[in-house]
């Protein structure tokens, strides 16, 4: 880049542009993992309330392994978003209180074979338990493009 | 803080231009920072294609003007350098950028 010219008014709101741009594309991995885990978490609690016995295994191995990824692929990136610091906190205490909430209501409430109405408690259990990070997508908005 | 915004009435808005923030390095710094919480040292340098040591330099300026926070963090041993505004340096761009608009939306003042 030139680094010692002077700019004019133009060039420099271009450069902003620019710049503004390749980091915002590059901040959206976040929004993108939330909606992942989102979709992961109503998948993994359908699994874990309704699925027999090696459906559930699976489901905790993959659950597993998608913590382990998670936590690889945050470290890797160099970006956190505009309001990711702030959005960050609340959702992880959210998520965290959703999750033990599903992981209770799953032991003490719901039946070992769900069945009628049980199995429509345990899929609204699923989705509700996935809210915060879903929430968190729908605040990152990663498919929007440029705001 | 350093910021040097002079406006002065009755003379064109590129008086008022934050000399910090214009010039053609620390712009596109304080432009990839104001999009972001933070960003790492070695993706602030290869977005705007500088060298470690220009960066480090005018990362310095900006840093003792208090527009600029500088973390090192250790992760399993592995050095790293966030980068990130002050609020003060927010606000020094934010009102850069209105006076940049204003001059190439040619104010009566332009």
């Amino acid at each position: 880049m030139n680094t010692s010219e002077s700019l004019s008014a133009g060039e420099a709101l271009e450069e902003i542009e620019r710049v503004r741009g390749r980091v915002r594309r590059s901040g959206r991995w976040a929004g993108w993992l939330y909606l992942f885990w989102g979709i992961s978490a109503v998948v993994y609690w359908t699994a874990m309330f309704l699925g027999p016995g090696p459906v559930k295994l699976s489901a905790a191995v993959f659950w597993g392994l998608l913590t382990i990824g998670s936590f690889a692929y945050v470290y890797r990136q160099s970006v956190y978003g505009c309001g990711l610091d702030r959005l960050q906190s609340v959702i992880t205490f959210a998520w965290v209180g959703t999750m033990v909430g599903a992981a209770f209501a799953g032991t003490y409430l719901l039946p070992d074979d769900p069945t009628g109405w049980w199995v429509v408690a345990a899929l609204g259990l699923a989705g509700v338990a996935a809210v915060p990070v879903l929430y968190g997508a729908w605040r990152m908005r990663p498919w929007a493009g440029e705001r | 803080m350093g910021g040097g915004a002079v406006t002065r009435q009755g003379t064109h808005p590129r008086h008022g231009l934050d000399p910090l923030i214009h010039t053609p390095v620390r712009l596109s710094i304080m432009a990839a920072l104001a999009a972001a919480d933070r960003v790492e040292f070695r993706f602030l340098r290869d977005t705007i294609e500088v060298s470690d040591s220009l960066l480090s330099k005018h990362m310095l300026t900006l840093e003792e003007a208090g527009y600029v926070k500088v973390e090192k963090v250790f992760i399993s041993k592995k050095p790293g350098t966030w980068l990130s505004l002050t609020p003060e340096g927010r606000t020094a761009f934010q009102e850069y950028v209105s006076i940049l608009e204003t001059i190439t939306k040619g104010s009566p003042h332009a």
